[in-house]
């Protein structure tokens, strides 16, 4: 019989309590070669990511670039402060927050649609076509996208000049903060529909065609073909994809706003990290940049153990 | 491929350690009135060849680094020194001069004003990164110390308050350099429609709607959003978006009674149509459009070179009539003498262009006296017009572009070319001398716009509006708060104001809230810094123009 | 097999065609803009607005002011080296790291876990990376842009979810067998993740191709700079002429259009690479076909 197999059962039907050392010895025989493939993962991460990880200290510190960061001076939270104290910091925090959920609700769902519909095309080369042609925008620099954006919304742009012919009355559309939103996650949709469905197709291949001819057999339609066989199929890759995105609810980059905001739109648009940006370029204080993005990793990874349980509770898939 | 993880978490760990540990030098004020120190000016070329890090900007087509520029290596001939350029990246020095730092390989010679470093180039002395260069010039540089002699109004601009000389500028030897931008309108729109070139707002009133009615100027007014708010035209209120000082007073622009005036007659222009209704969003792409379109006739922040320079020559085959020129910066009254003339200051400091030298550096001589080479007679002519015989040669004493510049075979237009032997079109270590400007600008309407702009430059420098002083780290930060709200919040009900989303009623409620967000605080901390730096400097308090270029040429 | 097809099939069908159709004409615009763009003459391109059609006015200026930049195969050649060997050693890395948190019954899984989680979100930031890559002799070397970036957490998760997708069935009875968890992972998991690793392949390969900002911290040496920073130097420089140009027409406004052709000759390449991968995202290749 298979000695891991038996290893197993050993383990699960002796209540006895084990030491530390016996369970280590034991996992170590039985998961020798698991462990040799481990440990350049394991030194690579300590090497790169946890031997830098004294820089967050910065966060805390007064830092001087010729001090170094062991030489700079402590000053504890004055940063935080500094920030939270500030007239807009709530603002910017919600905008950052509703921002990303905004993208969460509209953006999330659209690569996974775009997938699943392309899933239903029998006709190859058309599958092959949209698949090949719709990623494109996602290698075209945020500067062009945003031009085009900039110039589209303009009252005599194309958006306005569509608009018209429904009797809506031109206007710029990036002056007015309540479509900032919209136009922000609608373009950034526009530009990762495509690629981002790649990892949903990759996963729609990846369920068995044995399932769907046994659902055929059984008499199902297209419908509950794609209910019982399709979404239970690329499940734990939305769920998984869902988890790391609400893992990043409270970042978002600046470039693109910078390059759509003006200060008729601050009012929704004004995220964390653009605001920190403005303010850096009157004094540009490492320490105090270091300290909000420390504020903001530690919401995501609250957010993130969240839904991690949550997802845990309701289905099998979870991060760990 | 894998090495043992301890040995380099040790090796990092300790690497910070030991840039933690290290004294950082530098601190120690040298006395800037040190007797006795001769020169001990070496004698170039150097008969041992020394190399030199040298940091610096650099953007070229046709060229990989300034290394390959004959300007260079005539330099480094005449010199008998070996330049090792370090050239960061376009748009990310600050974090390349960061790291630089860091890891402490500061290169030999710096350029660029260090103002990516917070604190600016006193904290970087302090910081012993860069060192103080009175001793240095006194012994190094003999050109140098020579010019700052015969024109010590230099010293007031380029010492710090504590008495520091930290960078060898870039000057701009003339009056005919420090103006170059102003308004600029459609001439042969004006010409058409038989208007004069407009001084007073009420001329310009006229002309905006004359433009729109008679010319279908959509937007006659037109640019980027911070155009509208440049000194040149908000100069026509007395009054600037930003800190000025009036007799030795610092004011505070977008508090002030005259503010809501220019606010009042911008949203009404605005409600009106004269001002281009896609300003906040525009950029620069949407501006030349509008221009090359004929559907604006105004642009408020125009420069000689590059927008007479571009718009003339793109239009001359298109539109032969176009014309662009530039007008006065406008006034309340007929005679009225401009609140606001562009003078760019004569000793160019904390910007590309000025030479820093590094604290740590084992050449410091010999960089004092590669920079200093720049300064000489000789060194002038090189940095000016290049090679003589190859790219000008003299006539009636003056230095005249060869065909190399002018007529490039490869169709390479002056600039392109010119920056292989020359660097008076950029900024730089040195004293930039007119002569090439008068070559340079070979558009009719360059020349007459900058008569015009500069008819008040001398009224401009004596009536001294502009800011002195400079904050300490501590103040900065203080002010850095207060500033990045109250810009924030003042951007915003500029906006709303000038599009008329809210009445200039509440402008009182406005200046309430930008007291509440610390203005008066940060109007006290430049006041403070003001007031200090004329102390050090009473000199400061009644500036007069000078040309630093009659050096070499008298 | 015969399949029914419903009326309400059909109409969905249409639908989806549709849709899809409209979908593909949306997304391809602004690649389209742009390939027009490029071929642009820059000073029309400069004076116009709104959607372009066709390029204005034929023009192989931008192009040319690229290709002519001696920089610009040691880019291409640079960038070949970072994305084949970059993305080997990615692939072999991750593959390590997903196979290892995706066993069941591993001890130290746990562990590992948040260990690679807490990496997700705090990081040392620049300067000790920058001092680190130092430290271990890798500054200005073409190593510095391979193993910092080994591991790409996101992908290790995807990856993970991966393997864990595969039937315990099928490695217990290789167990039986007598393979080794090694064999494990090159014979059974990695083979059944095909869809999986061409996704990685092309994220990883993707991430090298775009990459310049690492190059640009690590690298002094222009000789080892990567395409997309010779490219960024090609198109600011240019941007900086067109500010100090003088009534020499020709070459004016050329930032623009530059500005297009320098994002169609770094996509290019990526398109041919593309179809390549693409088979492996065709419905259902590989289960049935090792199981029988």
């Amino acid at each position: 019989m298979d000695a891991s197999l038996n290893k197993n059962v050993n383990y699960s039907t002796k209540k006895k309590k084990k030491s530390l050392g016996e369970t280590i010895k034991a996992d170590y025989k039985q998961n020798k070669f698991v462990i040799l493939m481990a440990l350049p993962v394991v030194i690579w991460y300590i090497v790169f990511h946890y031997a830098p990880l004294y820089g967050i200290t910065i966060a805390f510190k007064n830092y001087s670039p010729m001090k170094g960061i062991m030489g700079s001076s402590w000053v504890g939270i004055k940063f935080f402060k500094e920030f939270f104290n500030s007239y807009y910091a709530w603002r910017v925090i919600r905008n950052t927050f509703v921002i990303n959920i905004y993208q969460l609700v509209c953006g999330f769902p659209a690569p996974i649609i775009l997938a699943v519909l392309l899933n239903e095309i029998k006709n190859n080369r058309f599958k092959k076509t949209v698949q090949t042609l719709t990623y494109l925008p996602h290698f075209i620099s945020l500067v062009v996208i945003c031009g085009m954006l900039v110039d589209f919304s303009s009252k005599d742009g194309l958006f306005n000049t569509v608009l018209a012919t429904f009797g809506w009355n031109p206007t710029n559309l990036l002056l007015k903060p309540e479509y900032f939103r919209g136009l922000y996650v609608g373009s950034g949709i526009w530009q990762g529909i495509g690629w981002g469905s790649i990892i949903y197709l990759a996963a729609l291949s990846g369920i068995d065609t044995e399932q769907y001819e046994a659902a055929t057999i059984d008499g199902a339609n297209r419908w509950k073909q794609f209910v019982n066989v399709t979404l239970p199929g690329i499940a734990p890759t939305i769920v998984i994809l869902l988890i790391m995105q609400i893992g990043r609810l409270m970042s978002e980059g600046a470039d693109k706003i910078i390059l759509l905001y003006n200060a008729n739109t601050y009012e929704t648009a004004d995220i964390i990290s653009s605001f920190v940006y403005r303010k850096g370029l009157v004094d540009s204080n490492f320490s105090y940049s270091t300290a909000v993005g420390l504020f903001n990793s530690v919401v995501n990874m609250t957010l993130l153990i969240t839904a991690n349980k949550i997802s845990r509770k309701v289905n099998e898939t979870s991060l760990w | 491929m894998k090495r043992i993880p301890v040995l380099f978490l040790a090796t990092a760990l300790c690497l910070n350690m030991f840039v933690g540990c290290s004294k950082s030098p530098g601190a120690a004020k040298t006395d800037a009135t040190k007797e006795g120190t001769k020169s001990e000016a070496l004698v170039l070329p150097l008969k041992e060849s020394v190399k030199l890090t040298y940091w610096t900007a650099f953007s070229s087509t046709i060229l990989k680094s300034m290394d390959d520029t004959e300007l260079y290596k005539e330099l480094q001939k005449k010199t008998g020194m070996d330049i090792e350029f370090i050239h960061p990246p376009e748009g990310q020095s600050k974090e390349q001069l960061n790291l630089i730092i860091a890891s402490r390989e500061i290169p030999d010679i710096i350029e660029g004003g260090l103002t990516e470093y917070s604190g600016g180039p006193t904290k970087a002395y302090e910081d012993g990164i860069i060192a103080e260069l009175t001793d240095l010039q006194k012994k190094y540089a003999p050109n140098i110390s020579d010019v700052y002699s015969k024109y010590p109004d230099i010293l007031t601009e380029l010492q710090t308050e504590q008495g520091y000389i930290l960078q060898v500028p870039h000057i701009r030897g003339d009056a005919k350099l420090l103006t170059s931008r102003g308004p600029e309108m459609r001439n042969d729109w004006l010409t058409e429609l038989g208007l004069k070139s407009p001084e007073t707002l009420d001329d310009w009133y006229t002309v905006l709607k004359t433009f729109k009615e008679k010319k279908g100027a959509v937007a006659p007014i037109t640019g980027i959003l911070s155009d509208l708010k440049k000194e040149d035209f908000v100069g026509a209120w007395n009054t600037k978006n930003d800190f000025y000082a009036i007799k030795g007073k610092v004011n505070y622009g977008p508090i002030t009674p005259e503010f809501k005036n220019y606010m009042t007659t911008i949203s009404k222009w605005y409600k009106e149509g004269l001002i281009d209704s896609e300003m906040p969003t525009n950029n620069a792409k949407m501006v030349d459009s509008r221009i090359t379109n004929n559907q604006s006739g105004v642009l408020l922040c125009g420069y000689a070179g590059s927008t007479i320079g571009r718009f003339m020559g793109l239009m001359a085959k298109k539109d032969p009539k176009f014309d662009l020129l530039g007008v006065q910066y406008p006034v309340q009254k007929k005679g009225d003498i401009p609140f606001y003339v562009h003078v760019d200051p004569v000793v160019n400091i904390n910007k590309a262009g000025a030479a820093l030298i590094s604290a740590t550096s084992k050449h410091q001589k010999e960089a004092m006296a590669f920079l200093d080479y720049g300064w000489s007679k000789e060194g002038h002519m090189i940095f000016n017009f290049g090679i003589e015989g190859v790219s000008y040669k003299m006539e009636n004493n003056f230095p005249k572009y060869t065909e190399v510049i002018t007529k490039d075979p490869d169709g390479k237009p002056f600039a392109t070319i010119g920056y292989k032997y020359m660097r008076s079109l950029y900024n730089g270590p040195f004293v930039q001398d007119p002569r090439y400007l008068e070559q340079y600008w070979d558009i009719k309407q360059e020349t007459d716009s900058y008569n015009v702009w500069s008819k008040y430059q001398k009224n401009w420098i004596e009536a001294n509006t502009k800011m002195y002083g400079t904050l300490t780290t501590e103040e900065n930060s203080k002010y850095a708060s207060i500033m990045s709200e109250v810009n924030t919040y003042k951007d915003e009900m500029y906006l709303k104001w000038l599009m008329g989303q809210q009445p200039l009623d509440n402008y009182d409620a406005y200046v309430a809230q930008l007291k509440k967000m610390g203005i008066d605080d940060a109007i006290k901390l430049k006041q403070d810094a003001y007031d200090r730096f004329m102390k050090k400097f009473p000199s400061a308090a009644k500036p007069k123009a000078f040309n630093v270029n009659d050096y070499y040429t008298k | 097999m015969v399949i029914h097809r419903s009326f309400g099939d059909k109409i969905f069908d249409s639908f989806n065609y549709v849709f899809l159709t409209l979908l593909m004409v949306i997304t391809l615009y602004p690649f389209l803009y742009v390939v027009f763009a490029s071929f642009s003459s820059a000073e029309m391109l400069a004076t116009t607005r709104g959607i372009l059609y066709k390029p204005l006015g034929f023009s192989l200026e931008a192009y040319k002011s690229v290709f002519d930049n001696p920089m610009i195969l040691i880019g291409y050649k640079n960038t070949a080296f970072y994305v084949i060997v970059g993305t080997f050693y990615n692939i072999i890395m991750t593959s390590l790291g997903a196979f290892v948190l995706s066993r069941k019954n591993f001890y130290w899984k746990k562990y590992i876990m948040a260990m690679v989680i807490f990496t997700m979100f705090f990081g040392g930031g620049l300067i000790p990376s920058f001092l680190l890559v130092k430290g271990l002799g890798m500054y200005n070397t073409v190593w510095a842009l391979i193993i910092p970036g080994a591991i790409s957490t996101f992908n290790l998760i995807i990856m993970k979810t991966a393997f864990e997708a595969i039937p315990l069935s099928l490695e217990e009875s290789a167990k039986i067998d007598g393979a080794n968890d090694i064999l494990i992972l090159f014979k059974i998991i990695l083979p059944l993740s095909m869809p999986t690793i061409a996704v990685m392949v092309l994220y990883y390969g993707v991430g090298h191709w775009n990459a310049w900002f690492g190059a640009l911290i690590y690298l002094r040496n222009k000789e080892l700079y990567p395409l997309q920073l010779v490219l960024r130097e090609i198109l600011i420089s240019n941007s900086m002429n067109d500010m100090l140009q003088n009534s020499d027409t020709d070459k004016m406004f050329l930032g623009e259009t530059i500005k297009h052709a320098t994002i169609i000759v770094a996509t290019l390449p990526i398109l041919m690479i593309y179809p390549f991968l693409q088979k492996y995202f065709v419905k259902g290749v590989m289960i049935g076909a090792l199981k029988g």
